[in-house]
């Protein structure tokens, strides 16, 4: 269904306030009216209400104006007026065919009715519409380049509105001030930044495994310095034992010095004050064992003579008496029963007479027999015995002398004698025996004086003292004897220990330093314990050393613990992955969308293909036309530039054209490209804003002749304050539509 | 009794390698799929002590980088240690990603049984069962990233030359019976990073040559021995990397004077990535587009080894939702709601491939195609384009521009077939 407009009503735009221009026709209009009536804001106001008011300023001739609401309303009607129109060459008089009613296209602020406009746009958008259908006086609407000469957009064929869409994804998706967060842009700038982060945290990795083969590293050293720990105990633990050794060493030296002293003391004592031998004879301190033991046999064979004579001399006092008791008892009973005096005298007298010699016998023979032992002469011994056996021949003479006895008393005096006889008997027998007795002290004590014991004077027991006692000084000079030599031998072993002690101090110290030649113990504890100090400090300080590299070893492993559990570093991959996952994916359809630009491109261009000769025929024929062949062609350079070609000249682009000359190429050009397009917008009017002014008359006539030309194909309003323009155009066409413009003020103004 | 050896087969394990191409990741499905790569290689340590194999081959890139975790580091070489401890040998080389310039500091971790072979020129290691001379492996590894084009990763890897160099440590070294040789290599595949010529490696007396650097596995000859295996990676690090990963367990045996190798894949990887289409012309409403797709997924899942699933899917289909799907936010609405459904599954990307019901647009006539223009032509606009808006070319534009065109034409016309503004 074809439209044209019927009537335009300003509610409210610009200087116009609720006023009303039309009613147009199908075909020519023309708007008249002086300067400033307000005939630019009206043919602002179609291209306003259609596709609302345009943001920036507007240039309108000269002057800029502001925008501002729109509100009004555009009256179309339906026509068919056009369908035919080439053919109805000559139907202006005919008068307007009846149509149904036709549609009100109304912009308030709040509300546009896009169905209604879509009805009679077709798919013009608003650049198209006021690229193409509106002319402008003094504009110079197009660039150099070639005209956008396209075919009417459709639901079957890219718009330009579609290539804009297209051109904005683009813009979206690639241009760093697109707020899309799929911005290519947007999404690299977000992947450089990751991209920094996995570097600092691969960093961190690089620096954790530094740290572990750190750890390695330190783990040998404190091994090794562990190893020289243990080393440096050990000879610490040596050195101590050394030390120990030498210490004991040492004082067994000071104890064998001590000692050595000490024996060498007593040893000069000993020597200097021997045990005391003077009390005992040589001969007693000679005594050897085997004469000790006979010479106590021999004085125990002595003491037992002694007591044998001492009991052979008690047994004979004993019977001595006795029988001088049973003598004088028989005595005294001779004397009381006869004379006994007598008898007494008698025997007395025999017994002297039979005694005397008795005794100068024994005076004279037992001290020649003494002297003779004692002088050891055997013939004074032997005459003295001979004495001693005389007189006691003698003594037995008288003794039987004596003893005869008498009858009665005879008997008695037998009896007397008998009892003297052996009271004599006894008595002798004592003698004897006490002489046996001295004898035997004497032998003793010659015996004794022989063995040295004269001081013992004949005691056996004093003897056996002075024996005991001398034994005992013996035993004491053995003692003596044996303690120097043990003293001697001990000094020489001590010594001879020293000497090894010492050897083996110079081994020590052979063995702690060569240069260390000593034997002392001193020096050599000395050094030692130096050395000992030293491996201390050595020790404490590897120690120290230990406790360091294994704190470290545990820092380290701590945190070498917190970065194998740190996953930022594959996270942060993981999200560059997804940001360049996401950048591709971007990209791709940047390439989608591109080429989509591309294809609606070439495909607006392949349809421009197909038109833009026949435009461009158009457009030469009408500026040949207008400016009667002075200007015969319109082309595309090679360059791509639009040139226009004269009969006399070379081709000239058109920035080298005068200014009317270029608006005439321009009016031929849409003019051309109005005709040719007649499926673009066929219901929209061309809406010319004195934009003939600058042609002078002829080719004002001509170009009054395009427009009519125009006009049977589309609806024309041409708004003018150029009577002639007025008039060229009501020639051209006899049945233009001419109207006055409406006062400005009025409420409303119906023409 | 014949003669036979076991090992693993495993190579490109990429430990810390980020998973590439996912841009829909949360907080959840990241920590999960930064573990997935870890979690593989323990069940590679598991499956060579569990199956009990003599020994594990490691065909180059262990790591993604030279510039590790620590963490990754640490897991990598405890797992060397529990295989020492297994008394499992490793015999592993360094690739293009882990070469050798980054191994050189932290060498000392690795336990006795592991032997880092190659540095320089090749290296050959013997491997003895019960003092007997079973197998001989040479290898050679990257020594740094960069392999010159002119040299040749293989050179001097022979079973000649292993003989050779073996001698002086056992005399009868010779006597092995098998030999296997272990490279980092492009083969013919990528010609950029140490390629070899399959007919050389054949003709070298390897029984089993053991590569690296393929993500996908690739078997050749398929028929017969020798042959030049890839295991591909353990575990997938890119959406690309679909489908099963795992290693290879290869047992070499005699037959005859031959030696024949019989190979198991073992499926290591922990996170399955699948690249899905799914028909939704069946789909009335975005709940039965959701459930056609989890259905796919399920069933996708069933041709992988392991639990999680991390898919991108693209709608296909003429479906009347399609205009629906085209409106902003719908589609990211839909990929939340699969992604709450099943937690075991996670659809990184939705994409609306699907055309409209009445979108019986006559191509070619209503829109002229730039069907003229080369292939050179769009990249050199587009290139220029992007470089005029200061955005770097992707390398995927060369590649797929052919695809970028016929996704720029399905766009315009949804464009035009949409209602008018």
């Amino acid at each position: 269904m074809t439209y044209y407009l019927e009537q335009i009503h300003a509610r409210r735009f610009r200087r116009l306030a609720d006023c009303t221009l039309g009613p147009f026709r199908p075909g020519m209009n023309v708007v008249f009216g002086p300067s400033e009536s307000g005939k630019s804001t009206w043919a602002s106001l179609v291209g306003a209400l259609l596709f609302g008011a345009q943001e920036d300023r507007i240039a309108v001739g000269d002057r800029t104006i502001a925008p501002g609401s729109v509100e009004g309303s555009l009256h179309f009607c339906a026509t068919s007026a056009f369908e035919d129109g080439a053919e109805k060459d000559d139907g202006a008089s005919s008068p307007p065919p009846v149509v149904p009613p036709g549609l009100e296209i109304v912009r308030t602020n709040g509300a546009f009715d896009e169905k209604e406009a879509r009805a009679v746009l077709e798919g013009v958008d608003a650049s198209t519409y006021r690229g193409w259908f509106v002319f402008a006086a003094a504009e110079a609407p197009l660039s150099a380049a070639p005209v956008p000469l396209m075919v009417a957009p459709s639901v079957e064929v890219p718009s330009a509105a579609l290539l804009a869409e297209v051109e904005q994804q683009i813009f979206d998706l690639s241009s760093p001030e697109s707020d899309n967060p799929r911005s290519v842009a947007r999404l690299e700038a977000r992947l450089d930044q990751k991209r920094a982060q996995v570097n600092q945290s691969a960093k961190k990795v690089e620096k954790a495994k530094q740290q572990a083969r750190e750890i390695r590293e330190l783990t040998a050293s404190a091994q090794e310095v562990s190893q020289r720990c243990e080393e440096l105990d050990a000879q610490i633990e040596q050195g101590a034992a050394v030390r120990e050794s030498l210490q004991k060493l040492d004082e067994r030296l000071c104890i064998l010095e001590t000692e050595r002293r000490s024996h060498e003391e007593e040893r000069r004592n000993l020597e200097t004050a021997p045990p005391s031998a003077d009390d005992f004879s040589p001969q007693l301190l000679a005594l050897d064992g085997m004469q000790e033991r006979r010479l106590r046999d021999r004085l125990d064979e002595f003491a037992e003579a002694q007591e044998k004579m001492a009991r052979l001399v008690e047994g004979a006092k004993q019977n001595e008496a006795t029988s001088r008791a049973a003598y004088e008892a028989l005595l005294e009973v001779q004397g009381q029963e006869s004379s006994r005096l007598r008898q007494w005298g008698n025997k007395t007298f025999r017994t002297v007479i039979s005694l005397v010699p008795l005794l100068v016998f024994l005076a004279a023979g037992i001290p020649l027999f003494i002297h003779g032992r004692h002088i050891s002469s055997l013939s004074f011994t032997a005459m003295g015995l001979g004495l001693i056996m005389l007189a006691a021949l003698l003594a037995a003479a008288a003794v039987m002398y004596l003893l005869r006895p008498d009858k009665s008393e005879e008997l008695l005096e037998e009896r007397c004698r008998d009892a003297q006889w052996v009271m004599l008997q006894d008595q002798k027998k004592l003698k004897s025996n006490l002489a046996e007795a001295e004898l035997l002290d004497s032998e003793c004590e010659a015996y004794l004086d022989q063995w040295g014991l004269a001081q013992a004077h004949g005691s056996l027991r004093q003897a056996k003292v002075l024996l005991d006692g001398a034994a005992e000084a013996r035993a004491q000079m053995m003692a003596s004897q044996q303690r120097r030599v043990a003293l001697d031998l001990s000094i020489a072993a001590n010594c001879e220990e020293g000497a090894q002690l010492r050897a083996e101090v110079a081994e020590h110290a052979a063995a702690l330093d060569a240069a260390l030649a000593t034997d002392q113990c001193a020096p050599l504890l000395e050094a030692i314990d130096d050395d000992l100090r030293k491996k201390a400090d050595q020790r404490q300080a590897l120690q120290q050393l230990s406790d360091d590299l294994r704190q470290r070893i545990k820092e380290c492993s701590l945190q070498l613990g917190q970065a194998a559990a740190d996953k930022e570093f594959d996270s942060l991959k993981f999200q560059c992955e997804r940001i360049r996952a996401q950048v591709r994916n971007s990209k791709h359809e940047l390439i989608e969308l591109i080429l989509a630009k591309r294809l609606i491109e070439r495909t607006l261009a392949a349809q421009q293909g197909a038109d833009q000769p026949q435009v461009y025929r158009e457009a030469s024929r009408i500026l040949a036309f207008v400016t009667q062949d002075q200007w015969n062609a319109i082309e595309v350079s090679s360059a791509g530039a639009l040139v226009a070609k004269s009969a006399m000249e070379d081709p000239t682009p058109l920035d080298c054209l005068s200014s009317t000359t270029r608006q005439l190429v321009f009016f031929a050009l849409r003019t051309a490209l109005l005709l040719c397009a007649d499926k673009a917008g066929p219901s929209l009017p061309v809406v010319i804003d004195d934009a003939l002014a600058l042609f002078d008359a002829p080719r004002l006539d001509r170009a009054a002749q395009v427009l009519a030309e125009l006009s049977r194909r589309r609806q024309v309003i041409v708004f003018t304050s150029h009577r002639q323009t007025r008039q060229a155009l009501c020639d051209a066409v006899a049945d233009a539509n001419c109207l006055e413009m409406p006062p400005l003020n009025p409420a409303a103004t119906v023409l | 009794m014949t003669e036979k050896v076991t090992f693993l087969h495993s190579g490109d394990i990429h430990l810390g390698a980020p998973m590439r191409g996912l841009q829909a990741l949360d907080d959840q499905w990241t920590q999960r799929l930064q573990s997935a790569i870890a979690e593989s290689f323990d069940r590679l340590l598991r499956a060579a002590i569990t199956r009990q194999v003599d020994f594990v081959v490691i065909a180059g890139d262990s790591f993604d980088t030279s510039k590790a975790s620590y963490g990754d580091c640490m897991h990598f070489f405890d797992g060397l240690q529990k295989l020492h401890q297994a008394n499992i040998p490793v015999y592993l080389v360094a690739g293009n990603h882990d070469p050798y310039t980054s191994w050189a500091k932290d060498l000392d971790l690795l336990p006795p049984s592991a032997h880092f072979m190659g540095v320089g020129k090749p290296t050959f290691e013997l491997f003895e069962r019960d003092e007997k001379p079973l197998c001989l492996i040479g290898a050679r590894s990257y020594f740094n990233q960069t392999w010159s084009d002119e040299k040749d990763i293989a050179e001097g890897i022979s079973r000649q030359a292993a003989e050779q160099a073996l001698e002086s440590r056992a005399l009868d070294a010779a006597r092995a019976p098998f030999s296997v040789g272990i490279i980092h290599t492009g083969l013919d595949i990528d010609a950029k990073k140490a390629p070899a010529e399959e007919m050389d490696l054949l003709a070298r007396g390897i029984d089993y040559w053991a590569c690296g650097h393929l993500h996908k596995s690739l078997v050749r000859p398929d028929a017969h021995d020798p042959r030049i295996v890839f295991p591909g990676c353990i575990q997938g690090r890119t959406i690309s990397e679909t489908g099963r990963r795992g290693c290879f367990q290869v047992t070499l045996e005699k037959r005859g004077e031959t030696s024949h190798a019989s190979l198991e894949f073992v499926p290591l990887a922990s996170v399955a990535f699948q690249k899905i289409k799914v028909d939704v012309s069946a789909a009335q409403t975005l709940a039965d587009l959701a459930r056609l797709v989890q259905a796919t997924l399920f069933h996708e899942n069933g041709q992988a080894s392991c639990e999680d699933m991390v898919a991108r899917v693209t709608l296909v289909g003429a479906s009347g939702l399609h205009g629906f799907l085209s409106q902003p936010d719908v589609l990211e609405r839909v990929r939340k709601r699969l992604n709450d459904a099943y937690p075991n599954f996670f659809c990184d990307t939705l994409v609306n491939c699907t055309q409209p019901l009445d979108g019986d647009l006559d191509e070619g006539e209503a829109l002229p195609l730039d069907a003229a223009s080369s292939d050179q032509d769009l990249m050199h606009y587009v290139q220029s384009e992007l470089v005029h808006r200061g955005v770097t070319v992707p390398v995927a534009l060369s590649r797929h521009v052919g695809d970028f065109q016929a996704a720029a034409d399905a766009r315009v016309r949804w464009m035009l077939k949409r209602e008018p503004r």
